[in-house]
């Protein structure tokens, strides 16, 4: 039986979408078996991300309707093994569904998956309380932004009144010069006021932009360092022992000369 | 209202909230005779919710009653044992000194539940909230007595009470001391740096400039009629 994570953030933008799309990539090609859903109805983008947007013949409102099969909506992924996607409807809004049918169509396809991930929209309305209400675990993605770090806030509040287990942190879009020059929320600014475990840091990387235009996820591209954050924090789900680490201390050969030569931060 | 008489009322752990409200109301409609005006609520071992207190508060006011404090039974007492009653209590004066509402267990020594203390703090027995931190944002604590919470308070959350504001952390959102009108509340953090600082009717914020230096423990009260901070 197979866990339903939601990914989710309260914020628009700070990268909930490409974050799903790259730990459920990574985790298959670490050989898992893994279910994407786009909970995000009437605004998907899981299929774009995922360069799977010409194969949707039907979609999560179908099942939900009884109109076709779980098996039938997923799309298998065109590069990975064992990774297939449950597209969200275009033509629809949040209200086509309810948390129960969700919950029902996600712990179906934990029987049959190891990963259930679940793209949350952003806000905290009913698109939110769907994908919150089906899922067993939740990830919160964030950037190191006064708004984005207050909405997670908010998240985390209302997640901890449901039966979800304390949520883990991914901060995404960090820009290490920045963090240096003080123009940045640092991980520990963050996690003070979060005061949630921390599950990787993801650096702002041009890649991103690029493989979500083609959708090709990052993770799969040895060249993107965004990519291999992602490839971290995958390996750090499961269950490996892998340290956390800012990426102003893995800043390329000059960091590791400085760290060689002892010099201090 | 006769010096040294209060009323207690106590109230066995029934979980159904409308049937407790219910008895409540015909209970003060048959209180004894005396004209307390003091109320110390006996909630036994249950734990009642912030809304709960708000409502049993607004009964008694509604009744010319004031609710002062509010009291936990020792562990083990049997609801039954206790009967749904409204007594009188005869104060030995207000004077220090230990007193038991209720005995435990045979054998063993009966846990102190109150403890009388000299009546010059200004309110004494006001009722306290005592949380755990961190009160994140969208999160609102509202309490008709002092707040304590252990741990930070977020941006974003808010804290308003009729009495003081204690934080033993961060106050990063807001706080509302004295939000019935009672202007010597205070507000109270390990590190004060709220969005906004309000005590009865007065409102401040930090000034624009304010500098990130650490400042330790600090105290908000109002003086004339503004807002001034001072190291604790």
């Amino acid at each position: 039986m197979g866990e339903t994570w939601v990914i989710t953030s309260g914020k628009g933008g700070v990268g909930k979408t490409t974050t799903t799309a790259n730990l459920g990539t990574g985790l298959a090609l670490m050989g898992k078996h893994v279910a994407l859903v786009d909970a995000d109805i009437g605004l998907r983008n899981l299929d774009v991300v995922m360069g799977l947007e010409n194969r949707i013949v039907y979609d999560l409102v179908d099942v939900a309707e009884g109109y076709c099969r779980v098996r039938q909506a997923l799309i298998k992924d065109r590069r990975v093994e064992g990774l297939y996607l449950l597209p969200a409807a275009q033509t629809k809004d949040k209200t086509a569904i309810s948390p129960e049918q969700m919950r029902a169509i996600c712990q179906e396809l934990a029987r049959e998956f190891d990963y259930v991930l679940v793209d949350c929209p952003a806000g905290i309305e009913q698109g939110f309380r769907n994908a919150v209400l089906a899922a067993d675990k939740a990830i919160i993605v964030t950037t190191p932004e006064v708004s984005a770090v207050r909405d997670a806030d908010r998240v985390i509040g209302l997640l901890e009144a449901t039966e979800i287990t304390p949520p883990l942190l991914v901060i995404n879009r960090v820009r290490p010069d920045m963090v240096r020059r003080g123009d940045m929320m640092s991980m520990q600014d963050i996690t003070e006021v979060l005061a949630i475990e921390v599950l990787g840091v993801v650096p702002e990387d041009e890649h991103i932009i690029v493989s979500t235009n083609r959708g090709d996820p990052a993770v799969i591209s040895h060249a993107s360092r965004a990519g291999q954050a992602f490839r971290l924090i995958c390996r750090r789900l499961e269950g490996e022992n892998v340290k956390v680490s800012s990426p102003i201390e893995t800043d390329g050969w000059w960091g590791r000369l400085r760290r060689l030569v002892g010099v201090a931060r | 209202m006769e010096v040294g008489e209060r009323l207690v009322l106590q109230i066995p752990a029934v979980k159904n909230w409308p049937r407790l409200e219910r008895e409540l109301q015909r209970m003060l409609e048959v209180r004894p005779k005396a004209e307390a005006g003091e109320v110390i609520l006996d909630v036994g071992t249950q734990v009642l919710s912030t809304d709960q207190l708000v409502q049993i508060e607004g009964m008694l006011r509604e009744r010319g009653l004031n609710l002062m404090r509010v009291v936990h039974g020792p562990e083990g007492q049997d609801a039954s044992e206790v009967p749904f009653s409204a007594r009188e209590e005869q104060e030995e004066g207000r004077r220090e000194g230990k007193r038991r509402l209720r005995s435990g267990k045979a054998g063993l020594p009966a846990p102190r539940v109150e403890t009388e203390t000299c009546s010059q703090v200004e309110e004494p027995g006001e009722p306290t909230l005592v949380r755990r931190g961190p009160v994140r944002c969208g999160q609102a604590i509202r309490f008709p007595g002092h707040v304590v919470i252990l741990g930070d308070v977020n941006p974003g959350a808010e804290i308003v009470a009729a009495g003081d504001v204690i934080v033993l952390g961060t106050l990063r959102g807001v706080a509302h001391a004295g939000a019935g009108g009672r202007r010597q509340a205070v507000v109270a953090a390990l590190r004060l740096c709220p969005t906004q600082l309000r005590i009865s009717d007065c409102i401040g914020r930090a000034p624009d400039e304010d500098s990130v230096r650490e400042r330790g423990a600090e105290l908000a009260r109002v003086n004339g009629s503004e807002i001034v901070v001072e190291a604790l």
